[in-house]
């Protein structure tokens, strides 16, 4: 038996050996063959006759019916289902994403001024008032900024910017500005404001509350006269009879007293 | 049942009636000045010699007196009230009732107004002692001065006016 493995063995590597200089003459062989179709490929590429077929070939209608047939065929809907069955489309946006090319994107086209050119464009154009006298016709905008004027949020957030430090700079530069000053001079020059002023001060509402304050302010004051008149009435009353040794006369301010005189 | 007795009346003390006369004086003063202001700038235009000067000038004083003793006899024998005891909240009317002043009594106690002023103010010192706070002219006149400001609003004033 051992024997037997032996001679086995010593016959199998005396046929490798054998075989050797066969099998570097097939690779050598198979070299050159590449090198030499690869050669030819390019032969055939850098010709003008590959070049001028090719053109032909694009242009005929051949290739148009070609193409039509293929996106009209069960080719494209299948590549379509492929593509949502193996979420591929969002794989390569999380990619994009990951490699940050809308970021470069949005950098180069803001460097070269596509931006810039984009938005005085649109600033320009009439697309922009007809989107915004839409919107301003819309109901459901006028819904959403009610919904957002309601908000507890947006209360808070006009307290926040009410009580803030930049609020109060701006306001405070505006009412330095000249621009109020001569917003101020030219409505006090304004013959409309005036006109409106005359016309609020001949109304009956405001005649009638300038009358009811004064008659007010003036039962006030009688009021109050008439209060301290009474209490330096009644003084001058004790007074008068402490000093001439007569019993007090009975009042409000006699305890027990019926009749005040 | 328990009927709750009417308040007493207040008495009106001497200051808020000196009060109340100076406003009257204020009135009358002021009318008659707006008067005479007007004669005056009619008598300027007008041909007068010094004789018809002194004719306005006596009539004016008369016209002035009347005028003085119309107003308070006027408003205490229509509506007790002269436009300052409105203001400082007061009335005339009887001792002993609450009506109203009639016109000879309303003469009366003005008759005792000018009486008590006379001998420097001697005659209004009785409203300092007075139970009732009277003065000369109320003792006269047999009339009191009381506060309106206790009165329930909606009652009607007394009509009914008191014999002198």
């Amino acid at each position: 038996m051992g024997l037997t493995d032996d001679t086995a063995h010593v016959a199998g590597v005396l046929v490798r050996e054998a075989l050797r200089p066969a099998r570097a003459a097939e690779r050598r062989v198979r070299a050159t063959g590449e090198e030499l179709a690869l050669g030819a490929l390019d032969a055939v590429l850098a010709s003008s006759l590959t070049a001028g077929a090719v053109d032909r070939i694009v242009r005929s209608p051949l290739i148009e019916r070609a193409v039509s047939g293929l996106m009209q065929g069960p080719l494209v809907d299948a590549i379509a289902a492929a593509l949502i069955r193996d979420a591929v489309l969002e794989r390569l946006s999380t990619e994009i994403v990951r490699a940050g090319v809308p970021q470069r994107v949005a950098e180069g086209l803001v460097a070269e001024g596509v931006v810039e050119r984009s938005v005085g464009r649109l600033l320009s154009g009439p697309e922009l008032e007809t989107v915004v006298t839409r919107a301003l016709e819309d109901p459901g905008v006028e819904r959403l900024i009610v919904k957002t004027l309601d908000s507890e949020r947006a209360e808070v957030l006009v307290g926040v910017v009410a009580d803030s430090p930049g609020m109060e700079r701006m306001v405070g530069r505006v009412i330095d500005s000249r621009l109020l000053d001569t917003g101020m001079a030219h409505l006090l020059a304004s013959e409309e404001l005036w006109d409106m002023v005359d016309e609020i001060a001949q109304s009956p509402a405001v005649s009638d509350a300038i009358a009811h304050q004064s008659l007010s302010f003036a039962d006030e004051v009688a009021g109050e006269v008439r209060t301290r008149s009474r209490r330096i009435d009644d003084r001058l009353a004790r007074a008068a009879r402490k000093a001439f040794g007569r019993r007090a006369e009975p009042g409000p301010d006699v305890p027990g007293g019926a009749s005040p005189a | 049942m328990h009927v709750a007795a009417p308040a007493a009346p207040r008495y009106t003390g001497l200051v808020t009636r000196a009060i109340a006369l100076a406003i009257d004086a204020a009135v009358i003063n002021l009318v008659a000045a707006v008067v005479g202001i007007i004669i005056a700038l009619c008598l300027s235009v007008l041909p007068a010699g010094s004789d018809t000067e002194k004719v306005v000038a006596a009539t004016s004083a008369v016209v002035y007196v009347i005028w003085t003793g119309a107003y308070f006899v006027a408003f205490w024998s229509t509506t007790g009230q002269t436009p300052g005891a409105h203001v400082m909240r007061f009335r005339v009317h009887d001792a002993s009732s609450d009506r109203i002043l009639g016109l000879r009594r309303s003469i009366v106690r003005l008759a005792g107004l000018i009486l008590a002023a006379i001998p420097l103010c001697a005659g209004f010192i009785p409203v300092l002692f007075d139970a009732r706070r009277r003065g000369l002219q109320d003792f006269l006149a047999r009339t009191v001065v009381t506060d309106t400001d206790a009165e329930v609003e909606g009652v009607p004033r007394p009509r009914r006016r008191a014999t002198a």
